[in-house]
């Protein structure tokens, strides 16, 4: 599992590996924690093992359990591995064992085993986001709803992995999930089957990681399941008007009735999982949450949160539900804070955004800026000199210049309309051009180097596939000439 | 934080076909023309580039909003064109008349001021609204961002700043490439070529 992290995570950031706390009370909204990346812990065995990595837990550096955050350490867990997680969800388990459980009818099915039963619900999220990319990555690779995956990082990216870049993998694949979620709907139909498959994978990674408390967690679920299918649904219905206007609440009802949908198995399933999840929420609000302070594990496919109220804390469904949301914002903000420079000394929601609003709207006048230049730049050359540039770096394709690879595949479009349309009168001036462009790369690949290497050296391992595409091209002409001589938008 | 370098390629690839299709008008266009066609092409290869995000579903039905671009876009995106631009399923927000809604924002946010500092000015009062002039200038910024609550909007704020960096960076490199060919080009080009380039100008 820890692999497939590693593919998929290759998204570059360099981020400290430090968990600094705020106490709740410092600044309402905002709470600069960053997770601490740790090695994979020892893999918890027993209650009694549990308890005592709880103040060691890896995720906390200091020792107060205000300062946890839940939504960090959703994300993070995912990060981290499978272990990971199990020892840290599972210590965090381990804190109501010595708490005296409010028991509602529905808490009773959750009494038996405290300690192993919450563990496998955060495997939730992080299960479900693994394998819900690597099914997606598997099924939708030829649709172009796997553009949605462009800025996650590409399965071929080195797995030179960070604490920070998987995050904000999980993070975009949470906020995408979240979405998928929200659309319930308009799910295709392989979202369909990857769902199922998800919670078949699900079920059965849980089952392997710990097997006594998986297998008997999950015997127990169903064996309650069937029971409580229909307090479950109640439960369902009446705990998204309890915990207010959240709207994952709202999801989470579109999602069972989705599910539903979808068959049987999955829907009970679903309902196992509504179950737990809404008898973890009633649980979690109705005591207090232990030293380590809050468990936010999102299950991303389900939109649930699995929040537990902090030490000190209002318990309220209402609270919880806003210091979710706050902090999932807190999470987006901190991100945004990395992708805008020179942001990282500030702290604050307005100054923040004002921050980004500047660097947007900076960023639209520079591509405002560089469109006029470009349009200078090419009065009459009418981009026609790449068609060129490619006929005559094609046959010289052999050689090393990676200019000449991005002028290449810049120019594979315009192979095949050099024949026709574009045809006139400077079409000998044109050959010039490209007699005299290919001569001066050669003579000036020491002076642009320096500046385009950097830049262009992503630009090689196109070439393959640009050629492949040029050549192809090439054999089509009859489909060029149409698009070609098609009147334009640009009807003036 | 970067695009990922498929994304990149997807961009470039769409941005040089999108040139390609347009470049026959290009001769007859002044400068200004020009220069929103280009912008234009940048655009929709962005959007069509990145999928299906919110932000591009609103950057197309933005560019959409003219009929001649309507056009165009349809040509460039083909089929995508039709699903991107039906409305998302997902959205399960119910239309709301905006008059209503900022009508009980008022009154709650008046009930909520009340309760919460009837002693006077409050910092988290003015905070509270400089953020909220913030978010909804960020929401006019972010194209389709007007629906969106406040946690996705910073999402797709992210989302859209990268892929804004993206077309920059991918337009810089375009604009270097044509002015050192140019350059080369006028440099080593006979005189009556040149003269015949400084005429087609």
């Amino acid at each position: 599992m820890e692999m497939n992290e590693d593919r998929k995570f290759g998204l570059e950031k360099s981020h400290g590996d430090h968990l600094s706390d705020h106490s709740s009370g410092v600044s309402a909204d905002w709470q600069f924690n960053t997770p601490a990346m740790s090695a994979a812990p020892p893999h918890p065995s027993t209650a009694a093992s549990l308890v005592p990595p709880l103040t060691s837990s890896p995720l906390l550096s200091a020792p107060v359990p205000e300062a946890f955050v839940p939504g960090l350490w959703n994300y993070h867990t995912m990060s981290v591995g499978g272990s990971n997680i199990q020892n840290t969800t599972s210590a965090i388990g381990s804190i109501p064992i010595g708490r005296p459980v409010a028991m509602s009818s529905k808490g009773m099915l959750l009494s038996t085993p405290p300690v192993i039963f919450p563990p496998s619900l955060p495997h939730f999220p992080a299960d479900s986001g693994f394998i819900e990319r690597a099914a997606r990555f598997s099924c939708l690779s030829g649709s172009s709803f796997m553009e949605m995956n462009l800025l996650r990082p590409s399965q071929s990216v080195a797995p030179a992995r960070k604490a920070s870049k998987v995050v904000m993998e999980t993070q975009v694949q949470n906020t995408e999930l979240s979405m998928t979620g929200d659309k319930a709907v308009s799910l295709p139909a392989a979202y369909g089957s990857i769902d199922q498959s998800r919670m078949d994978t699900q079920r059965d990674r849980r089952s392997s990681h710990i097997s006594n408390s998986e297998s008997q967690e999950t015997n127990f679920c169903e064996g309650g399941q069937e029971g409580n299918v229909d307090s479950s649904d109640v439960a369902g219905n009446s705990s998204p008007s309890d915990l207010g206007a959240n709207k994952k609440k709202r999801t989470i009802r579109d999602m069972e009735k989705d599910q539903v949908q979808r068959g049987p198995q999955s829907s009970s399933e679903a309902t196992k999982d509504d179950t737990e999840t809404k008898h973890k929420v009633e649980q979690n609000s109705s005591k207090h949450g232990g030293k380590n302070g809050k468990d936010n594990s999102e299950a991303a496919k389900e939109g649930y949160v699995h929040v537990r109220a902090r030490r000190g804390q209002a318990t309220n469904s209402h609270s919880l539900a806003e210091r979710v949301r706050r902090e999932k914002i807190s999470e987006r903000m901190k991100y945004l804070q990395e992708l805008v420079p020179g942001c990282s000394k500030v702290t604050g929601k307005a100054v923040m955004l004002d921050e980004i609003i500047n660097y947007v709207q900076s960023l639209q006048r520079q591509v405002e800026f560089l469109s006029m230049k470009l349009s200078a730049v090419n009065p009459q050359l009418d981009f026609s000199v790449e068609r060129l540039l490619a006929k005559n770096l094609r046959h010289s394709h052999g050689s090393p210049l990676s200019i000449a690879g991005f002028s290449q595949e810049m120019s594979y479009p315009q192979v095949y309309p050099s024949q026709q349309g574009l045809g006139h009168a400077g079409g000998s001036t044109m050959v010039n051009l490209s007699d005299t462009y290919r001569r001066t790369m050669n003579t000036q690949l020491p002076t642009m180097s320096g500046y385009k290497e950097p830049s262009m050296q992503m630009h090689n391992p196109w070439n393959e596939e640009i050629i492949m595409q040029m050549d192809y091209d090439a054999n089509h002409p009859p489909n060029a000439q149409e698009i070609n001589r098609k009147p334009d938008g640009f009807a003036i | 934080m970067q695009a990922t370098k498929s994304f990149e390629r997807a961009f470039l690839r769409q941005l040089l076909r999108v040139f390609r299709l347009s470049a026959v008008s290009y001769k007859s266009m002044s400068l200004q023309e020009r220069k929103s066609a280009i912008k234009l092409s940048a655009d929709v290869a962005m959007a069509s580039a990145r999928g299906s995000r919110k932000w591009t579903r609103g950057l197309i039905a933005k560019l959409s909003e003219e009929d001649e671009h309507r056009s165009f876009l349809r040509l460039i995106l083909g089929t995508e064109y039709e699903r991107l631009t039906k409305p998302c399923h997902g959205s399960w927000k119910i239309p709301r008349s905006k008059k209503i809604v900022r009508r009980s924002l008022r009154v709650c946010s008046r009930r909520k001021n009340n309760l919460r500092a009837p002693h006077g000015f409050k910092s988290s009062v003015l905070a509270r609204t400089l953020v909220e002039k913030r978010t909804h200038a960020l929401k006019r910024l972010v194209p389709g961002g007007e629906s969106l609550d406040g946690y996705s909007l910073l999402d797709e704020a992210l989302d859209y700043v990268i892929s804004l960096r993206a077309q920059a960076d991918l337009m810089q490199k375009l604009l270097t490439t044509f002015e050192a060919s140019k350059l080369s080009a006028l440099s080593k080009c006979t005189l009556p070529e040149r003269k015949a380039s400084f005429v087609g100008k």
